[in-house]
């Protein structure tokens, strides 16, 4: 064999043991089966029950509430669809993700550059930030759009535009932050490109939806990072694929620690166990412009909930395949 | 010599080619009639309404802007504004980009002006 035939087999060799390396790794198989659509409820309007781009979703005390971004409020549903009430966002506020918790309500208003705290009767008990005016300096936002809250009561805050994630206490005082304020970071760890969510599991670890950098970040409960995913070396490349991303807008922790994610521009959600191995997506395919899962909250009996934007409706999905008929 | 009667059916075929041949304003919906004072933007990359809302925001900030409606399932953005309120394509690309976004052209400036 001539010296040229030798170097090609060699490399294509090395090729193919790269390929093989590379395959379950950046294109992982699903091990689980995807959810199946079991109910949806909505449609386009303002009367109840109805919605104009819904944003986000949350559950909580048996409750499922949907930030209505363009109706100016979040609705309140039980289980299964039933409107119950509805909370007012002042100053035709945009809430885009939300938090429950102790019957409380979390909203970030991405048009006044607040945090909204609502208590169970629905009245506005307290304002974080300086409403309608944006700011980058501690405790300040500009244009929020996820808020979690810890197991001590912490408050954690996607800030979209300053580019960064604030951890603040029960009381509002600034504690620290992730990012760097108002600076973009596409491939570094503990950099972000629009943080758009952020989840914080029962330990205090805190994940972030990086919104356009594609990815997903997570830190330990004391703020150290810990890893991300979504992509090749999760650096910013975006993609179709299992485990890949193309705008996350949304996560959530499941009843059993797994990681959800609205892989809004891909129209499905991604399924992850903490460690951020791929386990299944499901979603309502879309064509045409305008994208279908923008929000996913999980209930404690692991009936998984999510926000179709373009159809202004919520989708109920259960895991495993359709049950025969 | 000329008989204008034998002339008259040809004339709803001239009206329809001569109103075909006449530029026709298009709004980005698809309707024909431009929204008074305003400006009709199709901008790049206005797919979700994280983005969206940000360009919203943009616009609020300028004197003379009434509100802006943002469709993002078109990529378009109405941007209402005070009578008498003019804005460059410079000043709008501005804007625009401030936002983060690409403007792709102006499809209708206020008054009915074409770009």
């Amino acid at each position: 064999m001539s010296r040229a035939g030798r170097v090609g087999w060699i490399g294509a060799g090395v090729l193919i043991v790269l390929g093989a390396a590379i395959k379950p790794v950046w294109f992982p198989a699903p091990v689980e089966p995807p959810y199946h659509l079991v109910k949806t409820w909505g449609g386009e309007g303002t009367a109840p029950g109805r919605f104009r781009n819904p944003i986000g979703i949350a559950y909580g005390n048996g409750r499922v509430y949907v930030a209505d971004s363009l109706n100016h409020r979040i609705q309140v549903f039980d289980p299964d669809g039933r409107f119950i009430r509805r909370i007012a966002v002042p100053d035709q506020g945009r809430p885009m993700n939300i938090a429950v918790r102790d019957g409380k309500v979390y909203v970030a208003d991405y048009w006044n550059d607040d945090v909204l705290i609502f208590g169970a009767d629905g009245a506005l008990e307290r304002t974080l930030g300086t409403p309608g005016k944006a700011g980058s300096a501690p405790g300040r936002f500009n244009s929020p759009t996820g808020v979690a809250v810890g197991p001590k009561g912490d408050l954690y805050v996607a800030g979209f535009h300053n580019q960064r994630v604030q951890k603040l206490g029960p009381d509002g005082r600034f504690i620290r932050q992730w990012g760097h304020t108002g600076e973009k970071g596409y491939v570094e760890a503990g950099w972000f490109n629009y943080p758009i969510d952020v989840a914080v599991a029962p330990d205090g670890t805190l994940y972030v939806a990086g919104g356009y950098n594609d990815r997903i970040q997570v830190f330990g409960p004391d703020g150290r990072f810990l890893r991300k995913w979504g992509g090749p070396f999760a650096a910013n490349v975006s993609g179709p694929f299992n485990g890949w991303f193309r705008t996350p807008t949304c996560v959530a922790i499941g009843p059993r620690g797994n990681v959800f994610v609205a892989d809004e521009e891909n129209d499905r959600i991604q399924k992850f166990t903490p460690q951020g191995r791929f386990l299944t997506a499901f979603g309502t395919p879309h064509r045409g412009p305008g994208y279908t899962e923008i929000a996913v909250t999980v209930a404690p009996d692991g009936t998984v909930y999510t926000v179709n934007l373009i159809g202004n409706r919520v989708e109920v999905w259960r895991p495993g395949p359709a049950p025969a008929r | 010599m000329f008989r204008f009667k034998s002339w008259m059916p040809l004339f709803p075929a001239l009206l329809l080619i001569t109103a075909l041949a006449l530029p026709m304003p298009v709004r980005a919906d698809g309707s024909n009639a431009y929204p008074m004072n305003s400006y009709v933007l199709q901008v790049n990359g206005l797919a979700c309404p994280y983005c969206a809302y940000g360009l919203e925001k943009q616009f609020a900030r300028q004197h003379g802007v009434i509100k802006t409606d943002i469709d993002i399932v078109k990529g378009v953005a109405v941007v209402h504004v005070r009578p008498g309120t003019r804005f460059t394509d410079a000043q709008l690309k501005g804007f625009v980009y401030d936002a983060g976004f690409a403007l792709r052209r102006v499809v209708h400036r206020p008054g009915g002006g074409r770009p």
